[in-house]
């Protein structure tokens, strides 16, 4: 089987792969049987067992159409890998820095990184966009609305 | 008299009459912006809409996508690049307008097209809704039952080529909304023990997730580049232009209504349908494609009919057709409000208010789009890389805003990665949404059912209505599976790109 089919097939394989995962692990582990009826409704497994089911009939049943119709998909390679490698490290950094730092500084930081080195802007309108932005949430969200924000532990 | 009082109320609010106009100029000018969608827009600023009245809530989102949809037009126009799928369409004549230094002439064009489009379909909204409604409430647990069965299947079967797929998505969302306490038996379900799960899947993060990161990724993806826009020049759509087109206006009005009534189809397809039929009926069909005003007026008098369409099957019965309703269902959800029947009879005032507001922000799309006319360029040509680093702040912000906890930032992150890993696998998004906002209602209606019948399983499928919902729901899964069979005679060769 070529790369292009298991591209093809790989919805129809996950569905599946997903419903025999549910079916064999995760219900009979997570979904715990009860220990009372109700006059005939379904119990709490019954509706996430019909679904794993669906996932595993409807899986399979797409996987062979796609084997029978011999659809191919190319899958699109990022053009720019280095630019979303940047933004995804940046963005990590930054959830990690969040519960520490707080949300403005962070994304005042966040947000010029992101500009200046991943998308190669120039410094200034990059500070300028960051810092209005972030003073015009200030004023809306918190100072108007009062939508609490991730405040940081380090300055309490 | 009361009743008009009770209207009044609801409307005479400061923050509506100021954040109407400006969800509709904000809709417009993202609409505009390619790269920048509605549904994205619509998903990050859902969480602060929260903290308003559900009037100006609800009306807040709606307001973005109706503006979206007509600033979409804008950048088809300008830049050969539609802002919003739905202006796919506008893109084939528009442009060459453009092109031959009659910009001006299609904006307003696509302008009032749109607007009178936005009015027929709130028109229909009113006309037909209320009596949906009246029908709905004969509707018992079986018959909702079914009814959720039949949307799932239908947006499942339109969705996407592959209607398996599509249930998949569907299937997949039913099984998110599983996640939390099992209310009728006590016991935690599918938590896998994390306490923040015990209330299940917060909404917010997965639909941020789902719809807005998935875009931000996909453009960093790409490399950086800034499309070219052209001038709006001083051309103006005349009477004559208006006597020429209304009778295409109309008719695409009219497909646009019709088509965004019905769960699934939304504007995009309506634009196409009623592009073909503008050319179809046209005497200068050879124009169409060169720059035939006719062809703007049918594509965006089509998808700005869909938009109040779109409701209908939304407030009548609780059923959301497509991803703007499916987040404007959760956003009456947190409200307090279920829409369906008995949000006809409990809160009417309230239903009429919306009515009069929708009225109300299709003049807001006329009076914005003349006003920002010279500066359309510029907007349409803003370098989106200045503009995704705040999108990714806001969409951290509105995780975070209603739980207050990093939990949901996490979540968020993780259905961003869901989102990614959907679109390789070719099983759409919205079916997903779909399927998690309206998981607790069809296990509701199924259990309340059985509880009935006393765990009669066939009792399900007695009744004139729920037979004729099953047999409707049937009937699709047959005719979309005859349809691929069919195809697949012919075999097929596709891509993740050229789907979307």
């Amino acid at each position: 089987m070529t790369r292009e089919r298991v591209a093809a097939a790989a919805g129809g394989l996950s569905a599946c792969a997903l419903g025999l995962v549910l079916l064999l692990y995760v219900i009979p582990v997570y979904v715990p049987a009860p220990q009372f009826d109700v006059g005939g409704a379904p119990g709490p497994q019954a509706f996430p067992r019909t679904l794993a089911w669906g996932f595993v009939i409807l899986g399979g049943l797409d996987v062979l159409l796609v084997l029978a119709v011999g659809e191919k998909v190319v899958w699109r390679r990022p053009e720019a890998p280095g630019r979303l490698l940047a933004v995804t490290a940046m963005l990590f950094a930054a959830l990690l820095a969040i519960p520490y730092v707080g949300m403005l500084p962070v994304g005042v930081v966040l947000m010029i990184a992101v500009t200046t080195l991943a998308s190669g802007q120039r410094l200034l309108p990059s500070v300028l966009t960051a810092v209005l932005f972030t003073a015009a949430v200030y004023a809306i969200f918190v100072a108007l609305a009062g939508i609490p924000l991730p405040a940081g532990s380090l300055w309490e | 008299m009361e009743h008009f009082t009770l209207v009044l109320e609801h409307l005479a609010k400061p923050e509506l009459l100021i954040l109407l106009p400006l969800a509709v100029l904000g809709g417009m000018i993202i609409g505009a912006i390619p790269g920048l969608t509605s549904t994205m827009a619509v998903g990050v600023l859902l969480p602060f809409t929260l903290f308003l009245d559900p009037l100006t809530g609800v009306l807040i989102l709606v307001g973005i996508g109706k503006g979206s949809l007509f600033g979409g037009s804008i950048s088809a126009i300008l830049m050969n690049v539609p802002g919003t799928p739905a202006a796919a369409c506008t893109v084939i004549d528009g442009h060459p307008l453009a092109q031959k230094g009659q910009a001006g002439r299609a904006i307003e064009t696509a302008l009032w097209a749109s607007f009178i489009g936005d009015l027929m379909s709130v028109v229909a909204l009113v006309l037909i809704a209320g009596t949906l409604a009246k029908f709905g409430q004969q509707f018992g647990p079986k018959e909702f039952f079914a009814l959720i069965l039949l949307s799932l299947t239908v947006i499942a079967a339109l969705s996407q080529e592959s209607l398996l797929r599509g249930i998949c998505g569907g299937m997949f969302g039913l099984l998110l909304g599983v996640v939390g306490l099992d209310l009728v038996y006590a016991t935690p379900r599918l938590t896998f023990n994390v306490d923040d799960l015990g209330d299940g899947i917060p909404f917010m993060p997965l639909l941020i997730g789902l719809f807005a990161l998935p875009d931000i990724i996909e453009h960093y993806m790409s490399k950086a580049r800034e499309l070219a826009a052209q001038k709006v020049d001083r051309t103006r759509y005349s009477r004559a232009d208006f006597r020429m087109t209304l009778p295409t206006i109309l008719k695409g009005s009219a497909i646009g209504i019709t088509m965004g009534a019905i769960p699934g189809i939304g504007a995009t397809a309506s634009t196409f349908v009623a592009y073909a039929e503008a050319k179809r009926s046209a005497p200068d069909r050879d124009e169409f494609g060169k720059g035939a005003l006719s062809g703007v007026a049918a594509a965006e008098s089509a998808n700005s009919g869909t938009k109040a369409a779109t409701l209908i099957p939304l407030l009548a019965l609780g059923v959301p057709g497509d991803v703007i309703t499916a987040i404007l269902l959760g956003a009456f959800y947190f409200h307090g409000l279920t829409p369906g029947p008995l949000l006809f009879q409990n809160d009417l005032p309230f239903i009429h208010a919306l009515y009069l507001a929708l009225f109300c922000s299709g003049f807001c799309i006329l009076l914005f789009g003349y006003g920002l006319k010279r500066w359309m360029t510029l907007i349409a040509s803003v370098p989106r890389d200045l503009l995704y680093p705040p999108i990714i702040v806001l969409t951290i912000i509105g995780a975070y805003a209603l739980s207050n906890t990093m939990f949901a930032v996490y979540t968020m992150f993780a259905f961003g990665i869901v989102g990614v890993l959907l679109r390789r696998l070719r099983i759409p998004a919205p079916t997903v949404l779909i399927g998690f906002v309206l998981s607790g209602l069809l296990e509701d209606n199924l259990r309340r059912a059985l509880l009935i019948s006393q765990g009669d399983v066939p009792a399900l499928f007695q009744g004139p209505l729920a037979i004729g919902l099953h047999t409707a729901t049937l009937i699709i899964i047959v005719a979309v599976a005859y349809r691929a069979l069919r195809r697949s005679k012919f075999g097929r060769v596709g891509s993740p790109a050229a789907q979307e």
